[in-house]
């Protein structure tokens, strides 16, 4: 018992990245971006390349981060942009980045021709640490001391710097923003590129954990970041971080007393259930009704 | 010196700005009268850069600054305090008055701010509120403080009287005669003509999206003005 | 009737008009602006039923399909209750999550067959009835659209609030309508399962909800018949370009639907866009010349300088 609860909280320690990512996205730019799952994989693939090409690991999966938030910053400030611009309504926003998911995602499925790609996980670390009667694999452990400094500087770098306030302020009213000197531009971008740096940290711990990568892992991995901030609500880091550990622990649980087959079921469930009974998420702020 | 040049602002095919031309000089307080829907506030935010206009030009000091981001013609000293004061309501008073800073130099900004609370004394009190719980008349203030704090050369402020009450309101116009005094231009946008023209010698009153009369207050007289105004 | 086309014509035509019949169920609800996601889950729902019905209780094809179609529908009639009070980002994302928890939930009970699937159900549709119940559809669309049912949806999507003012059950028929969804997305499911005879719930995918939704935003959420045209347009020029393999598919489906959203978020049956392509052939062109009074204005030629 203790133990599964270990595990939860390891597994939701990298639920808890993709969580941040994606509550970045939204509270900064209001868009649901289904292609943050193709920057989870595409930042996965960018660290396998690097390791096949001898790079060593910390700095290939620096270099897997790059990748996935430069193709974040490309997409954002062509498609996103010129939406953005011309007033396009949410509606067309999400459907936009459906598309750009799709082409991502071919690309990324031609790239390793439909298959199951081995990860090599020599470099990171392996074997576990005992806390107590129980004990942790040191991979887990990692996700979850990293998480847990993101959120720590997410947090500060939002309050308590000048540049966290004017990404406030850019995520309340753009044009007010820009009215004080912020460039909304920059700011949107660099918000967005740190939110690809997250997706792709959280895919390289998801490959590093199965020793495995597929161009549709971020397809679940999406779903369970979509839960994440639902539970969390939209657009709290404090939520995102909680709405993670919550749901990692909810799968191990349901694995271990139910069955399985219905951890990802559940996690369906938990949007839909959640969504309908408290919209705002479980330890969400009610968002002020925009008209 | 801000000039405006036939500028014209349309919104589809809806023609806000058909040709305006005036200019704010330095040192200067312009007060800008007209009915609702006159185009005043096109206007200011053609200046700002919030909206590009259609035709004509504005120059500071000899730059176009008609087709530049508005951060860009902030950071060349044109503050715009828009109309409905633009509150980032999640951030607390002090949060607003540092996003106001966000161009000024670190080491003015705590003098800045303090001389804000002295021009603003209900300001002080509400320091930790989060802006959008404040009173409009403490919003105005803030808005106006806010602006104020990238120690702009110029200051274009829409309906500082708006929804106030007349007490309130005269206490805002205290704050900008003293603003007026530190040597910041003011472009001062108004329906409130008694009131704009207790800070304000010089008045361009406009009218469906043209320039109908400036001069000075003497030269235009009341009577001109009350029949374009009210 | 359609004996004249050779067997493999005739299954592609019926893929592209059980395509069709899925941008309809779209088109049903975007026609009153929600965004839903979960067609692909109830059309799972439809083929599940109709197909368990005629392999295990045999079930003739047509009362199975037709059964198919009603489950979907009474399913969606209950989740829509609970769902549709949500709004924009939050209702698209709850309806994904109940269109992938129908599938997921079919794919993880044995007696549905699990990953596995189910094989061996009766192919005994012909293209003729397809198309007749693609007809049949494309009237009562018709009919709706013409009758009072068809401007409140429409009064909805351009302003609920107006349209709540204006007496319009504005719950009422955005059940009506996902329910209605449900109903069409179930009965393209049966179709398609009596189709192809072997049904398995990996086919239910995100690729296939994206596909759909490519053709449903090009057509737009107008006129009906653009939808089941632009279906019919694109799954016919698919099989003229060839595109088979997972990238083509990938790289034409996405990136219509991303330059359609940029072009024409509203589709290409947007009215202020058909409006602005007659009017441009009615009238003399002109092209993004200066515009004449920046210059030649005589009022305002001489700036007014103050003092």
């Amino acid at each position: 018992m203790l133990q599964q609860t270990v595990n939860g909280i390891a597994l939701g320690a990298t639920y808890s990245l993709l969580g941040l990512g994606v509550t970045l996205i939204w509270g900064v730019l209001r868009v649901l971006n289904f292609a943050y799952s193709q920057f989870i994989v595409w930042g996965a693939f960018g660290t396998l390349i690097a390791i096949e090409n001898h790079v060593p690991t910390v700095f290939a999966v620096l270099i897997g981060m790059a990748v996935a938030g430069v193709v974040a910053v490309f997409v954002d400030m062509t498609v996103m942009q010129f939406m953005r611009r011309r007033g396009t309504s949410e509606f067309a926003l999400v459907v936009a980045t459906i598309g750009v998911y799709y082409i991502l995602s071919s690309v990324a499925q031609d790239r390793s021709k439909s298959q199951i790609e081995t990860f090599p996980i020599g470099g990171f670390p392996h074997g576990s640490v005992d806390i107590g009667s129980t004990s942790l694999p040191s991979l887990q452990l990692l996700s979850l001391v990293i998480s847990v400094a993101v959120m720590i500087v997410l947090g500060y770098w939002l309050n308590r710097t000048r540049l966290g306030r004017a990404t406030r302020t850019v995520a309340y009213s753009a044009p007010t923003a820009e009215l004080l000197g912020v460039n909304s531009r920059a700011i949107f971008a660099l918000a967005v590129f740190v939110s690809g740096c997250l997706a792709a940290l959280a895919g390289i711990f998801n490959a590093a954990d199965s020793s495995t990568l597929s161009y549709s892992d971020g397809d679940q991995l999406l779903v369970v970041a979509f839960a994440v901030i639902v539970l969390g609500g939209m657009g709290s880091v404090k939520g995102a971080v909680i709405g993670g550990l919550a749901l990692g622990l909810v799968q191990v649980y349901t694995t271990l007393y139910v069955s399985g087959v219905f951890s990802n079921a559940i996690t369906y469930l938990l949007i839909v259930g959640v969504l309908i009974v408290r919209p705002n998420g479980l330890f969400g702020v009610r968002e002020e009704a925009r008209v | 010196m801000l000039v405006l040049e036939n500028l014209e602002v349309r919104y589809g095919k809806i023609r806000a700005l058909r040709g305006v031309s005036l200019t704010v000089p330095d040192h200067a307080v312009v007060a800008v009268l007209g009915p609702n829907g006159a185009g005043k506030s096109s206007m200011l935010k053609a200046i700002s850069g919030t909206v590009r206009p259609f035709a004509g030009r504005i120059l500071w000091n000899g730059t176009d600054i008609s087709r530049m981001a508005p951060h860009k013609i902030l950071r060349l000293g044109i503050a715009h305090v828009p109309e409905g004061r633009a509150m980032i309501a999640p951030l607390t008073v002090e949060e607003n008055l540092q996003m106001g800073a966000y161009i000024t130099p670190r080491s003015e900004i705590d003098d800045m701010q303090d001389r804000m609370l002295e021009l603003f004394p209900p300001l002080k009190a509400r320091l930790s509120t989060t802006a959008g719980s404040l009173s409009g008349g403490e919003q105005q203030m803030l808005a106006i403080a806010r602006g104020l704090m990238s120690k702009p050369k110029l200051i274009a402020i829409d309906e500082p009287s708006m929804g106030l009450a007349p007490a309130v309101a005269n206490d805002v116009l205290a704050a900008l005669a003293a603003i007026v005094q530190t040597g910041t231009s003011v472009l001062l946008v108004e329906q409130n003509a008694a009131l704009a023209l207790r800070l304000a010698h010089d008045v361009v009153v406009i009218g469906h999206g043209e320039v109908q009369a400036a001069g000075t207050s003497e030269e235009l007289g009341h009577d001109i003005l009350a029949a374009y105004v009210e | 009737m359609f004996d004249w086309l050779n067997p493999y014509t005739q299954l592609v035509a019926a893929g592209i008009l059980v395509n069709a019949l899925l941008v309809l169920s779209l088109f049903v609800v975007f026609q009153c602006g929600v965004l839903s996601l979960a067609t692909i889950g109830f059309m799972a729902d439809g083929a599940y039923t109709s197909s368990l019905l005629a392999t295990k209780q045999h079930w003739p094809t047509v009362p199975a399909i037709a059964a198919g179609a009603v489950v979907a529908a009474v399913l969606a009639y209950i989740f829509g209750r609970l769902v549709l009070h949500l709004r924009g980002i939050y209702l698209a994302l709850g309806t994904f999550a109940l269109g992938q928890v129908f599938v997921l939930g079919i794919a993880n009970f044995t007696w549905t067959g699990g990953p596995g699937g189910i094989v061996g159900i009766p192919v005994d549709i012909t293209l003729a009835e397809l198309v007749f119940v693609v007809l049949a559809v494309g009237v009562v669309f018709q009919l709706v659209h013409l009758s009072f049912v068809g401007r409140a949806l429409r009064a909805i999507r351009l302003d609920e609030r107006v349209a709540a003012g204006a007496g319009i059950n504005v719950a009422r028929y955005r059940t009506l309508a996902f329910t209605a969804s449900g109903f069409l997305a179930g009965l393209a499911g049966g179709f398609e399962a009596f189709q192809t005879g072997v049904i398995s719930p990996d086919q239910y995918s995100f690729v296939l909800l994206v596909q759909i939704l490519a053709l449903a935003m090009i057509a737009g959420s107008y006129l009906w018949a653009g939808s089941v045209l632009t279906a019919i347009a694109i799954g016919v020029a698919q099989q003229y370009i060839g595109t088979t393999d997972a990238l083509a598919e990938g790289l034409l489906y996405g990136g219509l639907l991303v330059v359609v959203m940029i072009l024409v978020p509203n589709g290409i049956t947007d009215p202020r866009l058909l409006r602005r392509l007659t009017f441009r052939r009615l009238r003399p062109h002109r092209g993004p010349s200066s515009p004449p009074t920046s210059e030649a204005s005589p009022s305002g030629a001489s700036p007014l300088v103050i003092k």
